[in-house]
């Protein structure tokens, strides 16, 4: 034993100063096997959790959605609601913000879900501590308690004794009655605590989604029956408009689908980037090792001459394996936590973010896969010297050039890391110029210079209330340090749907009934965002609480219901008063919704002027200068915090930053995959370098002797010039083909581009043959000042 | 160690065949060779006769295609690997042409390595390397690297490393041959001299100044053994005249 650790010793010393006295290739090779590790552990830890693995719930694949999100109301549940058939429970929920106040600290926002107490039920989940809802506590006039997340319990203290204690949540005392476990979390990891809500029969309002368990036995493909038995019952009891008629097409989603189903393309595409990025690495540290070869089987051969047997030659190759790998892992490590900390910010994740974990097992899986590889191609030699002739390992070549085997096999290598180089060039390619179309839309408001502080009210200010608190609040970011303008609006441009008004016009009673989006702003808001004012006037300080109600409507409004005449001056009816609102100005139409929408109808009414607040609100300032923004943002959400006492700040980020988000997951995938094929760019030239000055080394006999004989120089660069860019060529050629194939599973992300774009396909090949050529050139210039004196002279 | 006279190595029959593509090479064609402990053979003939060949499989760096090996009167052929390599670390030393010394190791790195095979102790292992360093003149850059070295400094090393271990034969491949005139008469004094303390050597040489060095000269030509010159052994060999088979 002491022997063997003795030996083990002496390998790793020798190892160590080995690789000391080759740099270059150390540094590639561990640099490649830390991408892998790192890489690896990095994707896997954010795919699957959301891709692979269960969700925090019992029978997944009982659970399913029904029909759509926020389609039910509270009245629509409560008739259903006795009886489910072909479903062991329903539960309804809707994502809910609630303010949680504690004596001595700011009001505080937390991400909550309102639902029927059948809910946990439904899941199957079971709190850590207490319980859950019990029957009946979602009826009117119940105890109000609620459910702590796990995260939540830890901030409030994490102690036990948090059970029967009671916290005010959106003005209203409630008591903790239970802990959900640790990576539990419903349906998203920012919900922080459930809360039952009082559903009323009579109320026909609510965006509450069905989440329901298949009764045992049943299928989810095989529900079209109970489903099609509970669009009957709502079709007795309810009516609906042609277009919201929920009696037609039942359906249900399998609730993972739902929950992640929106993330699988960006995630997939990463995955596959990540796995073709990986692949390229083992190439070329393959290709690398291999390199070593030669001069290892001499090595190899002259220790088996001394003594050496299989074992002991075994051993030190693979003490030279785990040297290197271990060097990768930590390497590897490092780049794991980076890598994981890119790919969170980087991909469209949105609030399953924080589902993910950086999972340490798989860096040392892959790091231990690295080692394995390593060594099994490390052991090349020795199985060489094994089979063969240990004369002619140590005799040394007596004529010039390769096997034409290892030649061949190094050739495969390249041609197939330049394949992948060009694959992943080919989707960045696309995703880029998808992105560019996208920010080239005009969305209608200026996003330079302005920030956006979100902040939502408790539910239990009144309307009055609330408006009050969004005017009063306004002069004070007005005076903001670096603020040029300031205003408030319930939602701003580019955040989705949502928040539409039915609308009539009087003098056009022939209309619809239709709705429109509809936005309820402070005086400035078109000045802060810079939508410019087309027909008539913005709003006025004369235009206050108790004088004429104004509206202002977009072009495409005016367009849609004044086609041929002034809009200004006509009557809008809301529902709001008996008095409608009188259209004084028609301003450019702006992306109320997505980036990428056709302009539709829209319509701005004052704060001032109108009965009702909602709980949230947007403060959006405008800088004096770029360079102040930052502070202003600061300085913005400090004054909401300090002077707004009914406000707790959900979010504080720049119109820049919304636009980004709104340019959605191309904008982010396209910045991964750019990343990652850069990283395959990178990779295919060291591939291309590293063989190409193997084969120049090998040849540098040949070289010398043609050379004597009288080849020029120049004759010697194209000839290893042209034995690169042929690798690349066909490369690229087998690169392109497969980005024909595959590039289609980016059709989700790509706006105005084809999955088959001619310029991005041809912009992948060019770049991979402008790499590829420089990586030739340095050893192919090399070949051409080979000195055939001192070349003939070693032999 | 043994008595000057005693049979080391018997060779009978030895046919080496080397096949590459549909040609077939005979390098060596119905050798029979015997070594007595202490003697000094040198193998000469022109490039191409099969003298390396024969070094190789007398060293154990390649097999025959046919024929026997008996090295202490036991067949080499019965032993597996494992006592192949240890016969080649405790009973051979060879000598190579090209030095073969490890260029990332020092000097005393490459002399100890045969014995770091062995399980010698390290204490045992640092007086042996001394020694054998010592007798080649050497010990001064026990803390170099081969490539501080000049190629008869190298050599010199390469021959420290083959005889720390006091094998049985030292078996030396052309160890002149990378070296001039100057340095070359060193290694060959050198092996004279360790021949003089006991050493049984066996040299392969082109160069016919050192073949002289040797007691015994075999000539060899296209694979086969033409004329066995010594002063004193032909046909002594158990009877048999070598050379008339």
């Amino acid at each position: 034993m002491r022997r063997l650790l003795e030996s083990w010793f002496m390998d790793a010393l020798y190892s160590l100063r080995r690789l000391a006295a080759r740099p270059a290739y150390v540094s590639l090779a561990v640099l490649t096997l830390a991408l892998g590790a790192g890489g690896t552990a990095a994707v896997i830890s954010i795919v699957r959790p959301l891709l692979l693995a269960p969700l925090p719930v019992r029978e997944e694949s009982r659970i399913g959605i029904l029909w759509h999100p926020g389609d039910w109301n509270e009245a629509e549940y409560l008739y259903l609601r006795p009886d489910f058939p072909g479903f062991d429970g329903m539960a309804a929920y809707m994502e809910t913000d609630l303010t949680l106040e504690t004596p001595g600290a700011p009001l505080r926002l937390l991400h909550g879900v309102s639902s029927t107490s059948e809910l946990f039920r439904v899941l199957g989940a079971r709190p850590a501590l207490g319980r859950a809802f019990e029957d009946g506590e979602d009826r009117p006039g119940a105890e109000p308690v609620a459910v702590l997340s796990h995260q939540l319990w830890k901030d409030l203290g994490g102690n036990s004794s948090i059970l029967g204690t009671r916290l005010k949540l959106a003005g209203s005392s409630r008591t903790v009655v239970g802990v959900m476990p640790r990576g539990f979390w419903f349906p998203d990891p920012t919900v922080q605590l459930w809360v039952p809500a009082s559903f009323r029969p009579e109320n026909h309002v609510g965006n509450y989604t069905l989440v329901g368990r298949i009764a045992g036995g049943g299928r989810m493909d095989r529900m079209q029956g109970p489903l099609q038995g509970i669009a009957s019952r709502l079709g007795q009891q309810f009516q609906y408009p042609a277009q919201w008629d929920k009696t037609k097409a039942p359906s249900i989603t399998p609730l993972r689908e739902h929950l992640v189903g929106s993330l699988r393309p960006s995630l997939l595409a990463t995955l596959v980037a990540m796995a073709l990025i990986l692949s390229m690495a083992c190439v070329n540290v393959s290709a690398l090792m291999l390199g070593q070869v030669g001069g290892r089987s001499t090595e190899l051969a002259v220790r088996t001459a001394l003594g050496a047997d299989r074992r002991r030659l075994v051993q030190q190759l693979v003490v030279e394996a785990v040297v290197l790998g271990l060097l990768a892992g930590t390497l590897g490590a490092f780049l794991a936590s980076l890598g994981f900390g890119t790919l969170l910010r980087a991909l469209p994740l949105g609030p399953l973010a924080r589902a993910a974990r950086l999972d340490w097992s798989l860096w040392a899986a892959a790091t231990l896969l690295g080692i394995v590889a390593a060594t099994a191609i490390s052991l090349v030699p020795a199985i060489v010297i094994g089979r063969g002739n240990l004369a002619s390992a140590m005799g040394g070549a007596r004529t010039g050039g390769q096997t034409v085997r290892r030649g061949r096999l190094e050739a495969g290598l390249v041609i197939a890391q330049v394949a992948v180089a060009v694959l992943l060039a080919a989707g960045a390619g696309l995703l880029l110029k998808s992105v560019v179309k996208l920010r080239g839309i005009d969305p209608g408001v200026r996003v330079e210079r302005a920030a956006v502080i979100d902040a939502t009210m408790p539910t239990q200010l009144s309307f009055d209330e609330r408006r009050r608190a969004v005017l009063e609040l306004l002069p004070a970011l007005q005076g903001a340090p670096g603020v040029r303008w300031a205003a408030a609006a319930q939602k701003i441009p580019l955040r989705g749907t949502g928040h539409s008004w039915s609308l009539a016009i009087e003098g056009k009673p022939e209309l619809e009934a239709t709705t429109t989006y509809f936005r309820i702003v402070t005086r400035d808001y078109f000045k802060t965002l810079g939508v410019p004012i087309r027909q008539g006037r913005d709003f006025l300080p004369t235009d206050r609480e108790g004088t004429e109600r104004v509206t202002v409507i977009n072009q495409a409004l005016a367009a849609k219901y004044f086609p041929n005449e002034d809009p200004i001056g006509h009557v809008i009816h809301s529902g709001l008063g008996t008095e409608g609102e009188h259209i004084v100005g028609v301003v450019a139409n702006v992306a109320e919704a997505y980036l990428t929408d056709v302009a539709v109808p829209a319509r701005y009414v004052l704060y001032e002027q109108v009965p009702f607040a909602p709980q949230q609100v947007s403060f959006v300032l405008t800088a004096r200068s770029a360079d102040a923004l930052p502070s202003v943002l600061r300085a913005g959400r400090a004054t909401v915090e300090r002077e707004g006492h009914e406000f707790a700040v959900q979010d504080a980020e720049t119109l820049q930053r919304v636009f980004e988000e709104a340019v959605g997951a191309s904008g982010q995938v396209a910045s991964l995959l750019s990343l990652l094929a850069g990283v395959a760019l990178l990779l295919g030239a060291i591939g291309v370098y590293g063989m190409i000055s193997q084969f120049v080394t090998r040849r540098t006999r040949d070289y010398g002797i043609r050379m004597a004989l009288g080849l020029p120089p120049r004759s010697v660069l194209s000839h290893v010039l042209t034995r690169g860019l042929g690798l690349v060529g066909m490369g690229s050629a087998i690169g392109i083909l497969a980005a024909l194939l595959t590039t289609r599973l980016l059709s989700s992300l790509l706006y105005g581009v084809g999955a088959h774009d001619p310029m991005a396909l041809a912009a992948a090949v060019l770049a991979l043959l402008l790499v590829g050529s420089l990586a030739a050139l340095v050893p192919a210039r090399r070949a051409s000042r080979t000195d055939p004196v001192s070349v003939l002279r070693e032999e | 160690m043994q008595e000057r006279g005693e049979p080391l190595i018997h060779l009978e029959g030895i046919r080496k065949i080397f096949y590459t593509d549909e040609i077939e090479t005979h390098a060596l064609s119905g050798i029979h060779l015997a070594i007595r402990s202490g003697d000094y053979i040198s193998i000469a003939g022109p490039s191409g006769c099969g003298k390396t060949t024969l070094l190789s499989i007398l060293g154990l760096l390649d097999t025959p295609t046919d024929g026997t090996y008996r090295l202490r009167d036991r067949s080499v052929f019965e032993l597996n690997d494992v006592e192949r390599a240890r016969v080649r670390n405790r009973e051979i030393g060879f000598i190579f042409q090209a030095f073969n010394l490890i260029g990332d190791m020092t000097v005393f790195e490459n002399v100890e390595l045969p014995l770091s095979y062995r399980g010698i102790p390290p204490a045992e292992r640092r007086k042996r390397v001394g020694a054998a360093l010592e007798r080649v003149g050497m010990v001064h850059r026990v803390r170099h690297y081969p490539s501080q070295l000049s190629g008869g400094q190298q050599q010199r090393v390469a021959v420290a490393r083959a005889i720390a271990g006091e094998p049985s034969i030292l078996l030396a491949d052309e160890p002149t041959g990378n070296l001039d005139s100057r340095n070359g008469e060193q290694v060959m004094e050198l092996l004279r001299e360790l021949h003089r303390g006991g050493s049984t050597i066996c040299m392969v040489t082109h160069d016919p100044r050192y073949a002289l060095y040797a007691d015994r000269t075999i000539h060899m030509f296209d694979g086969q053994i033409v004329r066995d010159e010594s002063d004193a052994r032909v046909g002594e060999w158990q009877g048999d005249p070598i050379g008339a088979r």
